[in-house]
């Protein structure tokens, strides 16, 4: 009997240290949330990134953006993005407010135009990113999240689509750091549940953020990917409201 | 305003140039050209052959652009245009300028397109100011803007058949201050330092004094007053996830308007043609409904009165005697209006497709009944009556948007008659900024009744090469 006893004893030790705390995965998500949207993210960020964008074939693209977003709490995160080079698309401008509300502004049209909903998938600039990937939203808003596997360093969720959200992505495997609480490795899922994309994060800390410094996002499906390095990475500077405006959007940037 | 008027000069004073390392240069090489596909011996625009060259146009632009200060901004494009062909007849040799410049055996345009100062934040927070030749963001449509009468259309580069000028506005000189009161909610004042006039096609003037009897243009001019300058004025917003805008613009039709016909003493015919006044009352809209983006525009055109006339002949006992008959050229305010909206179909790497209801194209006017039996104005033909068409595109992307086909069309609906004007193109991304495109412009329905159908023997085809540096 004392054997028995042991043995299930140690059995459910053994289970309980594989899985460490045993946290629901939405309370992951929610940890990712707060790194990303919430509390534990910086209040703004103003960086430089470099795009670059491979096609299938091995082409080649450079593209060079300013990059400015606010962290609203509770609410989508405001982002701006303008083009620096090269001089094809010197500009053009990209500022999500919310989910609902994005405006792309081309200069050599003269136009502000909006993104409907239904665009929010399509390819941002040519690249591997969607204009929906870029802008910065809450996960726990749009799905559920149940804990696959937990390894020593990280976990990985499987996050669910809620039946009411308008998201191109139907589910979303999903390895988040234990140190950061950020998200590594991402693979997409398109509506039939096929592989779409892929996007490795890497995230460094910037005392006391830690804030994604490479994301390389992979078309599965196309076989290209483009890489976003962020550098020249400034938070908390106290961004104005105004800069996330169409004002802001149509403006030259230095 | 003696405050202003300093400031815009130390500005302009101060050398852009001096601080260079600031200076962004940027351009296009293109090369356009286009060719006529049958033989068109009776026009009405174009008389052709097969197969020959309907347009041949090098196009480079140079833009200058940087900043002075953190608020202070400059942007300066020239544009050049050169054709391969010299200009020479029977009776004339390809010959130089006095300078010495290869004026006809290499012609070639050169002017500015646009030269401003950009002040944010100008006197006042919130108060951008912009000075000079500039584009004017006015309404929320893809090009078939009716609320937009700051910025002419350029006319003449519309019977190029480039897709590139397809109904592009021309800019305009002008002082431009948009106070923000919010980042959604402005207000725009606009003065305009001269008139809106849209560029015509070379030989405007002998096309429309072309016909059996001797014609001849008399052209309204009027002095350069600061009565005779335009302004504009706008509020726009958001509301309920809508933009929203409205506009006034006081000014003029951007296009010459026929009003009198009057016969000379030689049999001859001379057409009294003008620029009248106007003012426009806009309201522009942008959104999204059912996933879908849609936008509309509305215009309340109000024309200044026009007393239009004709002399008709008069039997009498002895000679027939002219009478002038006048009667009022428009028949008072109308409306114009476009509505339309965008959607990404999800085939393969997704068909965009964009289509436009348009009631009033740019050349259109509501004239009076008598001005129509009068002066000849109809429906389905330019400088006609206000008639109805279907603006319509489907773009789809091929390897990751290098190769990009397009299907725009045009339905044009006049009276009893259509016209459609299909406009296939291909662009294909030789180097990331090296575009070779081709395509044409085809029209089928009916040739003497619209507008789009009187091409319909000037089918071209044309190739273009882009490079942006």
């Amino acid at each position: 009997m004392n054997k028995k006893i042991i043995i299930i004893s140690l059995a459910f030790c053994l289970f309980s240290a594989g899985f460490g705390e045993n946290i629901p995965g939405n309370d992951i998500l929610k940890k990712v949330d707060a790194r990303t949207v919430g509390d534990e993210a910086p209040k703004d960020t103003q960086m430089v990134m470099t795009m670059k964008i491979v096609s299938t074939s091995g082409n080649k693209k450079v593209r060079e953006l300013k990059t400015w977003t606010k962290n609203n709490p509770g609410q989508d995160d405001w982002r701006l993005m303008k083009f620096m080079s090269p001089p094809d698309v010197r500009d053009v401008g990209f500022l999500s407010l919310s989910d609902e509300q994005m405006y792309l502004y081309l200069p050599e049209f003269h136009r502000v135009r909006r993104i409907a909903s239904h665009n929010k998938s399509d390819r941002f600039m040519g690249s591997d990113f969607s204009y929906e990937d870029l802008g910065v939203t809450s996960f726990q808003k749009y799905y559920d999240a149940e804990i696959v596997e937990e390894k020593h360093s990280s976990w990985i969720l499987k996050l669910t689509k809620k039946p009411e959200a308008d998201k191109p992505y139907k589910s979303i495997e999903m390895e988040v750091s234990k140190d950061s609480n950020l998200p590594t490795k991402m693979k997409l899922y398109d509506s039939s549940e096929d592989l779409w994309k892929e996007a490795d994060q890497e995230n460094k800390f910037f005392d006391p953020y830690w804030i994604p410094v490479k994301i390389t996002m992979k078309n599965i499906k196309e076989g290209s990917w483009t890489e976003l390095s962020m550098k020249e990475i400034k938070t908390d500077q106290g961004l104005d409201s105004d800069i996330f405006t169409p004002r802001y959007l149509k403006r030259r940037v230095r | 305003m003696k405050k202003t008027i300093v400031l815009f000069i130390l500005v302009l004073t101060a050398s852009p140039l001096a601080n260079s390392s600031d200076v962004q240069i940027s351009g296009r090489v293109k090369l356009f050209s286009s060719l006529f596909l049958k033989k068109n011996a009776e026009g009405p625009y174009f008389i052709h052959g097969s197969g020959e060259f309907a347009f041949k146009r090098i196009e480079a632009r140079l833009r200058l652009s940087g900043f002075l200060s953190d608020q202070i901004s400059y942007s300066v494009r020239f544009d050049s245009f050169s054709q391969p062909d010299a200009l020479f007849s029977e009776w004339r040799f390809p010959e130089s300028s006095t300078l010495g410049a290869p004026t006809q055996a290499e012609p070639f345009d050169f002017f500015l397109y646009e030269g401003n100062v950009r002040i944010n934040d100008f006197i006042l927070d919130g108060l951008d100011f912009t000075a000079g030749k500039q584009r004017i963001l006015w309404g929320t449509a893809d090009k078939a803007n009716v609320v937009d009468n700051l910025n002419p259309v350029d006319f003449a580069n519309f019977l190029t058949f480039d897709p590139d000028y397809f109904a592009e506005r021309r800019p305009q000189t002008a002082l431009n201050f948009e106070y923000y009161f919010s980042g959604f909610t402005k207000i725009q004042l606009i003065w305009l330092l001269s008139r809106q006039i849209s560029p015509l096609p070379a030989d405007f003037s002998e096309m429309v004094t072309q016909g059996l009897m001797p014609t001849y243009v008399k052209i309204e001019t009027e002095n350069k007053l600061l009565q005779n300058t335009n302004m504009a004025l706008r509020f726009s917003t958001v509301l309920l996830n809508t933009d929203i805008g409205l506009s006034y613009y006081k000014g003029n039709f951007s296009l010459p308007m026929l009003y009198g016909v009057t016969p000379t003493a030689i049999n001859g015919l001379e057409y009294s043609y003008k620029y009248p006044q106007r003012s426009v009352w806009g309201l522009d809209i942008a959104g999204e409904i059912f996933s879908m983006g849609f936008w509309s525009e509305l215009a309340y055109v109000q024309p200044e009165p026009v007393d239009g006339f004709v002399f008709v002949s008069v039997p009498s006992n002895r000679f027939p005697s002219m009478i002038k008959k006048s009667f009022p050229l428009f028949e008072g305010s109308y409306l114009k209006y476009v509505l339309g909206a965008d959607y990404t179909v999800d085939i393969g790497t997704g068909i965009y497709l964009n289509a436009q209801y348009l009631h009033g194209f740019f050349d259109e006017t509501d004239y009076s009944s008598r001005a129509e039996s009068a002066l000849g104005f109809q429906k389905g033909m330019f400088f006609g009556e206000i008639q109805d068409y279907i603006l319509a595109r489907a773009e789809y992307s091929l390897m990751r948007d290098k190769l990009t086909l397009e299907l725009g069309g045009i339905v044009e609906f006049s009276k009893q008659e259509q016209a459609f004007a299909f406009m296939p193109s291909l662009e294909y991304k030789i180097k990331d900024l090296v575009t070779f495109q081709a395509g044409g412009f085809l029209v089928s329905g009916n040739q003497d009744h619209t507008k789009f159908g009187s091409f319909k023997k000037d089918n071209i085809l044309f190739f273009a090469f882009k490079t942006d540096f």
